[in-house]
């Protein structure tokens, strides 16, 4: 964003008030993002609701924003056609992403710096990894049933599937770019490998791994589809297969609106606690 | 134009129309897997379409709802239950035939679970698991039995997968119950699964508002020839093993894996509606016996799908009285397809197949 007005001469300012001109600077700049940020929202719906209201879209195939609202408040209480109330389909597939996505970021982001830091592991591992991460996590359904069966473990394992290989690369690659003036001021201090893996390479691979968490956790909510699509009896993306069992454009549209807006929370969150970790990289 | 003669001057084809002056396409959504399909399949190899000039063009199905949500890329299908109202009430697809009323076992369990000994109890049924394609008959029929014993299915739990799929999780010990249909649940049966419910349901043909519109005279003859290919496929045991050896061959070409024993079987089982009782059940109207639908008089067709099979449907909020209601107004079960082909039958008397 850039600063329309120009700045009066610093010189001419005091300390405080040229604090209080950079403080104004960046209220305004963030006012003006969120205007932007809500103007672009409401522009997309308005346009929604408007292509529907003219008939330049079928009513048959897409549901109107408005509509979208009040099924979203009827489908809190109301069970029917998918058997769930929103509640308990969301819950639902929280438990399988959350649980998918956690066992990749301890798994991946693991692996993913041992690999980086210790060259034996890197040959033993790597040409395993290299057959294993173009492998699309749905083709990983048949295999998937007979190995876990139906349940929780199943679906998270599909959801792992698609988490996993983000994380282990950002970790493998952060860790590999860690400066090496860090790992020799280290060493001269005679610290020992291990510990200037702990000390050294894991911090300054965070930042790495951070982007690719960030990336993990939009695959894993992405794939929850997938995964429900294996077996399931509630969840967001089941809804959304029922809703294409019965032809309710109105249940799809509710489950994809649903899924994207708990994908923005979850990036939010992830966004909170990326700012916490790596407070010490902006200072 | 559309194209048929009178017996004095009838053409050899084999049912007695005449082929189209300009070549046509009619696209065909195939039902793999599943007999009531089976006709269109037969038909094209058998050159009952060539001979009348119609070259036909498949997508392939093994799932009514799915086979619907992708109307746009055929003009005219057969389809179950399933199919049909996903088909009616989401894409304004119409119901121009009943293909066939299917008996079929539907629910299947494990020889050693308490329902194969007793199915009556309804203790033996509360608490179970089962897996099935959900919004498909099998759901309906699954209903239909714990309704029979005070149950619903909130008594049950129930897993959404695809026919195989299912198949083989429940053959890896997951679950209590299978729902399945078509020639997976002959490979059930196979495979010593106990059957515990069988089910009547109509299977229908469909066809899309665009090619009713555009495309009526094709979809006409292509309704006659697959009305006679049915007759035809059950006129002797030689053209029932052909037809088994057909469903063969499309079920493979889709990988769905059966045997010429499985092929045979399910053709034996399969008993087409006759194209005269097509016409009689999709064209002849009476006053709706139950009170529901009292705007005007319907027709056989329409009984059997909207006041019996979609009770279940509605008793499970799947759908609403609206909806039915809906399909009634709008007429999406269409007998104008029936009538034209009543007359051209009736024009040129046509009857049954030459050979």
């Amino acid at each position: 964003m850039t600063i329309t007005q120009p700045l009066p001469d610093a010189q001419a300012l005091s300390k405080e008030e040229r604090v209080s001109l950079v403080q104004k600077a960046k209220r305004k700049e963030k006012r003006t993002s969120l205007l932007l940020s809500v103007g672009g929202a409401l522009g997309f719906i308005s346009l929604w609701q408007l292509l529907l209201v003219t008939g330049l879209v079928s009513r048959r195939y897409v549901a109107s924003p408005l509509e979208i609202a009040v099924l979203f408040w009827t489908k809190l209480s109301d069970a029917s056609p998918d058997g769930s109330v929103l509640g308990q389909n969301i819950l639902s597939s929280l438990q399988v992403a959350l649980t998918g996505f956690l066992l990749a970021v301890v798994v991946g982001v693991s692996l993913g710096l041992l690999m980086g830091w210790y060259r034996g592991l890197d040959w033993f591992l790597r040409p395993i990894f290299e057959i294993v991460r173009p492998i699309p996590p749905v083709s990983w359904i048949p295999l998937t049933i007979v190995w876990f069966g139906i349940g929780l473990q199943a679906k998270a394992f599909i959801v792992f599937f698609s988490a996993f290989v983000p994380c282990l690369i950002n970790a493998y690659t952060g860790i590999r770019q860690t400066s090496p003036v860090l790992i020799n001021v280290a060493k001269t201090f005679g610290a020992s490998n291990f510990t200037v893996f702990m000390k050294v390479g894991c911090p300054s691979a965070l930042p790495m791994i951070f982007a690719g968490v960030r990336v993990a956790l939009g695959m894993s909510w992405a794939t929850l589809v997938a995964a429900e699509m294996l077996a399931a009896s509630s969840g967001l993306g089941y809804m959304i297969l029922m809703g294409r069992q019965f032809a309710r454009a109105d249940i799809v549209m509710l489950g994809i609106v649903v899924i994207g807006s708990i994908g923005v929370i979850l990036t939010f969150v992830l966004g909170v606690v990326e700012r916490k970790v790596l407070g010490w990289k902006k200072q | 134009m559309p194209t048929t003669t009178a017996a004095s001057e009838a053409p050899a084809t084999t049912f007695g129309l005449k082929p189209f002056a300009t070549p046509q396409t009619l696209r065909v959504g195939l039902f793999v897997g599943g007999a009531f399909s089976i006709p269109f399949y037969v038909a094209d190899k058998e050159g009952f379409f060539k001979e009348l000039n119609i070259k036909v063009e498949y997508e392939s199905f093994s799932n009514g709802p799915a086979q619907m949500e992708a109307n746009k890329t055929w003009d005219i299908s057969a389809t179950g239950t399933g199919g049909i109202l996903s088909g009616t009430l989401g894409y304004g697809v119409k119901m121009i035939g009943l293909a066939e009323y299917e008996r079929n076992t539907y629910l299947f369990v494990r020889p050693t679970s308490p329902l194969a000994k007793d199915k009556n109890n309804p203790a033996n049924w509360k608490g179970t698991t089962w897996l099935y394609p959900m919004g498909t008959t099998p759901q309906a029929v699954l209903a239909e039995e714990l309704r029979k014993r005070g149950l619903t299915l909130d008594d049950v739990k129930q897993v959404n997968m695809d026919v195989a799929t299912a198949l083989t999780a429940f053959l890896g010990n997951q679950g209590d119950g299978l729902g399945s249909f078509n020639t997976v649940a002959l490979k059930a049966l196979d495979a010593g699964l106990v059957g515990v419910a069988d089910f009547d349901t109509p299977n229908a043909v469909m066809a899309t508002p665009s090619a009713i519109a555009d495309k009526r005279d094709l979809l006409t003859a292509a309704y006659i020839v697959f009305y006679r290919t049915g007759e035809w496929l059950k006129s002797s045991p030689e053209n029932q093993k052909k037809a088994a050896g057909y469903l063969l061959e499309s079920s493979l070409d889709e990988g769905i894996k059966i045997s010429a024993d499985l092929a045979m079987r399910t053709m034996q089982r399969f008993t087409p509606v006759p194209l005269d009782q097509d016409i009689k059940e999709m064209v002849d109207v009476a006053p709706d016996s139950t009170g529901t639908y009292t705007k005007r008089p319907i027709s056989i067709a329409e009984q059997s799908v909207l006041l019996n099979m979609m009770n279940f449907y509605i008793q499970q909020k799947k759908y609403s009285d609206a909806d039915r209601i809906r399909i009634f107004d709008q007429k999406l079960i269409d007998p104008a397809i029936a009538m034209d082909a009543a007359k051209m039958v009736k024009d040129l008397s046509i009857s049954g197949a030459r050979k």
